[in-house]
């Protein structure tokens, strides 16, 4: 049993860049810098031998120098079927190879933080599904973590943000772009109460494509000239995508850059203003924009509802994005949050409020709430209305309440470098949060209709607040039946091709009776997302009880062998 | 070998612009498997290095993600090859399968016609072995006599076992793998134009014996031609060696004259027979009494109701019993169906079946004839001289006076379909072309004696045209709402194709049709309209009809949708 201020390591495990964190003694949440010293880590694996790789900035170089040894973009794969790479002549799952970039941040934060760690709390994109969750856990488990629970990315990063703002009733937007993921998500905070509302986004639409789209502009305007593309081999394309990110990133601070190509002995330097690039990728940003409006319909919010709109991942430092979200909220959105490491620092303290009820800092925060109740009662008694002067500098004088109960540590969470050293003046204390989450998929069961014919019927639909359970009756669809079997499905449809069947429950030796006998079918689901299915033949009161999980695809054996070949692989 | 695995293999080579996965490697049909396997191998791991490539992406997971599909299909290439082959040519067959149709409507098949459809069949771009299945398959079909393809003088004249190396009981699997062989040794000659001949010959070789008619019309040649019986039982063939010039596997039996005038195949009982079915099958028996005992064959036109068993007269007894079932699964309330019995002998005897039943099915006639329209349409005329095209568009011509072989071949019933005539009479023909919504119009052309004859079919929309979207979107035994919800989001899609070729300001309208198999997927697509003729059109609009999916349909069950479109750029 791990002991109260055991480390829980929050990861952010991206597309492009992952990050860790955890929260210090003081309940202030921090980076953890990886061995090169960075706050993130690239999540890139170069396979250089049958049991060695490289993770992170050294195998960004091998890129160009070995290109199909490289791995890349392995999120976008999680959960996928069928999907291996052969390296060295071993194939590796999706899992496999996030295990690997996993593996290195636990042995960097192991080495930084000079204790062992093993437990940790893994962010998901929102929109991710249960095969996706799955095969994140299975990830953490092959590169020797105790997953204690995979949360949704957004409500990481409006965990990191809210701590300071935890009191109040505030409705808040998190638009988070990142590499290869979009999230759009409606919270509120109310009181120390964090709830989703409403969430949507596209697990397949991310920085990535614009830079695919500024090289497929640049590879079309060099083929225009010589006849040849540069995206027909691998190394020339690789160095040619290293270049247009470059070019892409620059863009968000200048006007514009330039893109030398050079492939098979011919040379040409390709000019891009901002406003061009914008123009190639304007119906990504109208993507974009639709989802945030979907998002908004689903939680009955109008723009002017919102009080934050809270901007994460890499990708929304482009302009087009930030100025899209300002002009559609009608105000710029929230500063002092840094996007690359918000969703990190939100993951290590959700790990603190729902695994370590009793961390030394949340016990402090306590404490302290009591004695400043008090204090505030016995103000009021001699004047009125409520103080102004809050123990901290209020960050908004609107919001009296956050400031009277919230800001009970010091120093901004968030801020890169300020957030390495540990506060000068350490204010002990860590307001607990509660983190209410939404399914992002509809729960069904498979029945049979009145013609017999297979149908998927939504139990939980999309968008409902967890915990959640629902208590419903079905009936024998035929005479003397021995034995009912309830598929639990996931997804939006009403055939069962349409959904993904994630789990079986059967309930059998039951005795023969005829159609239309009930059975009852209640599904519980919980915080960590994990559901509860349970079986009930009404009249003879026999029931069937299983918790189906997150299957990422591997079995128990899989993974075992996979956690074996891990151990001896080498990662740099 | 798994049929997903071969539509697996097909859909990847589409995606990569490859006619086969051969081609894709680089590789041709001399490869070994493990080079084949080997060569994909390298290619998998190439592709990983292009999966985020925006230009490869999709390539790069197929590959990945279907691996092991591709790698199953390379373990067996002849398998491979001819499935790609009648791939290739599915497209164009239900043409030349209504062409040949046409054709043994006049009951015969003379060598001149079998010419004549073995050229339309290469117009078409289908190979002379699926030519020959189809033509054999009809031919039993409708009972008529099958010729044996004709050889050319140097196809029978050089002996193919002995150039692959093969015993002339070699299976079609060991002599495709003897040829590969040959092929590369043959390749490897050091000296050119030896090289070459010797690799023709082992081209050669292969078609001749790798399609089974072709080798049976090859064998029964060389039989004919090979030395008396008695010479050959005298120079046996070494045990182990392979035989050079072996006598053919398929032996035909002799046949003793039988008694002239005495018939050779009675059919004891009704030639015609009528049923009424009501939901279960109904049985009949047929007895039939041979000369003597025979093989022979038995066939149903319609075996979708009509069966018979067994399927092969038994050649130890010369009087038999056939039974025969009727199932209630003719669509029409009513349905005609024949069991033809022909003997090696060349008898043939015929029983026509005739089946009514009360029960209607919300069918028409539209849908059988409308399948063909949407890829082309071909009937081969015996004296008529009318061509019906059937359906609702309805293309007829009349050629005055009547020529005796009169053939409309089109890829689609539009603007520049030919009509072929064979025989046309002398001193000229007159041409009269009519279908609905096109203007009808007359030709008249003379024409040498005795020369075949092509006429493009030029068609013109009438102002009148009428193409108002109908109340029935559908026909068939679909639910109404299912295909409205599945329509609606593709209309958007459909309407943006259409308009590729829209001027501004004019209204196009026409009408999609869909045809359904019974998986729920689009079978084929029918168009006709404004902008149907442009191929970005086409291409686009099927495109959108293949993603066309409806829940699957039960046995007997048929389904069209109908798209009508009006669009106004
Ligand atoms: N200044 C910038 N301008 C434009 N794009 C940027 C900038 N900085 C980072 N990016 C882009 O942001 C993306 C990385 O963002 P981030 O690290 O948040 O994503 P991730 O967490 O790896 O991915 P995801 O959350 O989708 O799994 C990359 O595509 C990167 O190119
Ligand atoms: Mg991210």
């Amino acid at each position: 049993m791990a002991t109260d201020d055991e480390i829980v390591l929050g990861i952010d495990l991206g597309t492009t860049f992952s990050a860790m964190a955890h929260v210090n003694r003081y309940g202030k949440p921090e980076i953890i810098t990886n061995a090169e010293g960075f706050q993130t880590t690239p999540s890139v694996v170069h396979f250089y031998d049958e049991d060695a790789c490289i993770v992170g900035e050294e195998a960004v170089k091998m890129v160009v120098i070995d290109p199909h040894n490289v791995v890349r973009f392995i999120k976008r794969h999680m959960g996928e079927e069928d999907f291996t790479l052969d390296f060295f002549g071993r194939d590796y799952t999706p899992q496999e190879v996030s295990a690997l970039i996993l593996r290195k941040l636990k042995e960097d934060a192991e080495e930084l933080l000079g204790v062992d760690v093993n437990d940790a709390v893994i962010t998901v994109p929102a929109y991710f599904n249960s095969a996706q969750r799955g095969a994140t856990a299975e990830a953490g488990q092959i590169a020797g973590l105790n997953v204690l629970s995979i949360i949704n990315e957004p409500t990481a990063a409006a965990i990191a943000y809210g701590l300071d703002r935890i009191g109040g009733k505030r409705k808040l937007l998190v638009f988070d772009l990142g590499g290869g993921t979009f999230d759009v998500t409606v919270m509120e905070i109310r009181g120390t109460r964090l709830t989703t509302i409403a969430s949507d986004g596209n697990a397949e639409l991310g920085g990535k494509d614009w830079d695919d789209r500024l090289l497929n502009h640049v590879a079309e305007q060099f083929y225009e000239k010589f006849q040849l593309d540069p995206r027909d081999d691998a190394a020339p394309y690789q160095e040619l995508y290293e270049r247009c990110l470059n070019a892409k990133i620059s863009l968000s601070s200048k006007e514009r850059a330039v893109i030398p190509v050079n492939y098979r002995g011919q040379r040409m330097v390709v000019p891009i203003t901002r406003t061009e690039f914008e123009e190639l990728t304007r119906d990504l940003v109208e993507q974009c924009e639709d989802t945030a409006n979907i998002v908004l319909e689903k939680a009955r919010l109008r723009w002017e509802d919102l009080d934050d709109v809270l901007l994460v991942g890499g990708s929304t430092r482009m302009p087009m994005i930030s100025n899209l979200l300002e002009s559609l909220a009608g105000k710029p959105p929230a500063e002092g949050v840094n996007p690359d490491e918000c969703v990190a620092l939100g993951a290590s303290l959700a790990g603190v409020f729902r695994h370590r009820p009793n961390h030394p800092a949340l016990l402090a925060q306590r404490q302290q709430m009591v004695s400043r109740a008090k204090e505030v009662k016995r103000e009021e008694r001699k004047v009125e209305p409520a103080p102004q002067s809050a123990p901290q500098p209020a960050p908004d004088p609107n919001r009296p309440k956050a400031a009277a109960i919230g800001l009970a540590y010091g120093g901004s969470l968030v801020a890169g470098s300020g957030s390495q050293k540990p506060p000068e003046e350490p204010t002990f204390g860590l307001p607990g949060v509660t983190i209410e989450d939404a399914t992002t998929h509809p729960l069904g069961i498979v029945v049979l209709d009145r013609n017999r014919e297979e149908r998927v019927v939504e139990l939980i639909p999309q968008g409902t607040r967890v915990p959640h359970r629902y208590k419903g009756r079905f009936a024998y669809a035929y005479e003397n039946m021995t034995a009912v079997r309830v598929e639990v499905t996931e997804g939006v449809g009403e055939r069962r091709d349409e959904v993904t069947v994630i789990g079986k429950v059967e309930l059998t030796g039951l005795p023969p009776r005829p159609r239309g006998t009930p059975i009852e079918v209640i599904y519980s689901y919980g915080v960590d997302q994990i559901l509860q299915v349970r079986v009930i033949d009404v009249e003879t009161g026999k029931e069937k009880e299983a918790q189906i999980q997150f299957q990422g695809g591997m079995t128990a054996d899989q993974l075992s062998r996979a956690r074996s070949h891990m151990r001896n692989m080498n990662v740099d | 070998m798994s049929g997903k695995n071969l539509e697996l293999a097909h859909e990847f080579s589409t995606l990569v612009g490859a006619s086969d996965l051969l081609a894709y490697l680089g590789m041709d049909h001399t490869a070994s498997v493990d080079e084949l396997r080997a060569k994909l191998k390298e290619k998998r791991k190439y592709m990983q290095g292009m999966q985020s490539n925006p230009k490869y992406k999709k390539q790069a997971l197929f590959m990945i993600k279907h691996f092991s599909a591709l790698d199953a299909v390379l373990q067996t290439p002849l398998e491979y090859i001819d499935d790609v082959r009648r791939r290739q040519e599915s497209e164009h067959l239900p043409v030349l399968e209504m062409t040949i149709k046409g054709v043994l409507k006049g009951g015969r098949l003379t060598g001149e016609q079998a010419e004549f459809l073995r050229h339309q069949a290469g117009e078409l771009g289908i190979s002379e072995q699926t030519f020959q299945e189809t033509l054999d398959r009809l031919c039993t079909e409708m009972g008529v006599a099958a010729p044996l393809p004709e050889l050319s003088e140097s196809e029978k004249a050089s002996d193919h076992y002995a150039v692959l190396g093969v015993n002339n009981a070699a299976s079609r699997d060991s002599i495709y793998d003897a040829y590969r062989t040959a092929y590369r040794e043959a390749k490897g000659t050091p000296e050119p134009a030896a090289a070459r001949s010797r690799m023709e010959a082992a081209d050669q070789a292969w078609r001749v014996l790798g399609d089974p008619r072709t080798r049976e019309a090859y064998d029964l040649a060389r039989q004919s031609t090979a030395p008396p019986a008695t010479q050959r039982e005298s120079t046996p063939t070494p045990s182990g060696a392979k035989a050079p010039t072996a006598p053919p596997v398929r032996q035909r039996t002799a046949m003793p004259d039988t008694v002239p005038g005495a018939p050779r195949l009675e059919i004891f009982g009704e030639p015609v027979r009528r049923f009424g079915v009501a939901n279960s099958p109904v049985h009949d028996e047929i007895r039939l009494r041979t000369a003597m005992p025979m093989n022979g064959f038995v066939t149903s036109t319609a075996p979708e109701w009509l069966r018979v068993e067994p399927a092969h007269l038994s050649p130890t007894t010369n009087e038999q019993t056939l039974r025969v079932t009727i199932l209630p699964e003719f669509e029409e309330a009513e349905a005609t169906g024949a069991i033809h019995i022909v003997t090696e002998r060349g008898d043939r005897a015929q029983i026509v079946f005739e089946a009514k039943r009360r029960k209607i099915r919300p069918v028409t006639a539209f849908l059988a004839v409308a399948a063909i329209l949407a890829i082309g349409l071909a009937v081969l005329l015996g004296s008529m001289n009318t061509i019906q095209g059937g359906g609702q568009p309805g293309l007829t011509i009349q050629i005055d006076p009547s020529a005796d072989d009169v053939l409309l071949n089109s890829q689609s019933v539009g603007s520049g379909s030919v009509v072929y005539v064979a025989n046309p009479p002398t001193g000229g023909v007159k041409l009269r072309v009519s279908q609905r919504n096109f203007r009808t119009y007359e030709q008249q052309i003379t024409v040498p004696a005795d020369q075949a004859l092509e006429v493009p079919v030029m068609l013109e929309l009438t102002e009148a045209m009428d193409f108002k979207p109908t109340a029935q979107m559908i026909q068939g035994t679909l639910d109404q709402e299912v295909v409205q919800k599945v329509m609606k989001p593709r209309s958007k899609a459909m309407d943006a194709c259409i308009a590729i070729a829209a001027e501004p300001g004019k209204t196009m309208s026409g009408t999609v049709r869909i045809h359904i198999r019974q998986s729920g997927r689009a079978q084929g697509v029918e168009m006709e309209g404004d902008g149907i003729n442009d191929p970005r059109v086409r291409t686009c609009l099927t495109r959108q009809a293949a993603a066309v999916y409806v829940h699957p349909l039960e046995e007997g069950d048929y389904a069209t949708v109908r798209y009508d479109y009006q669009v106004t750029p």
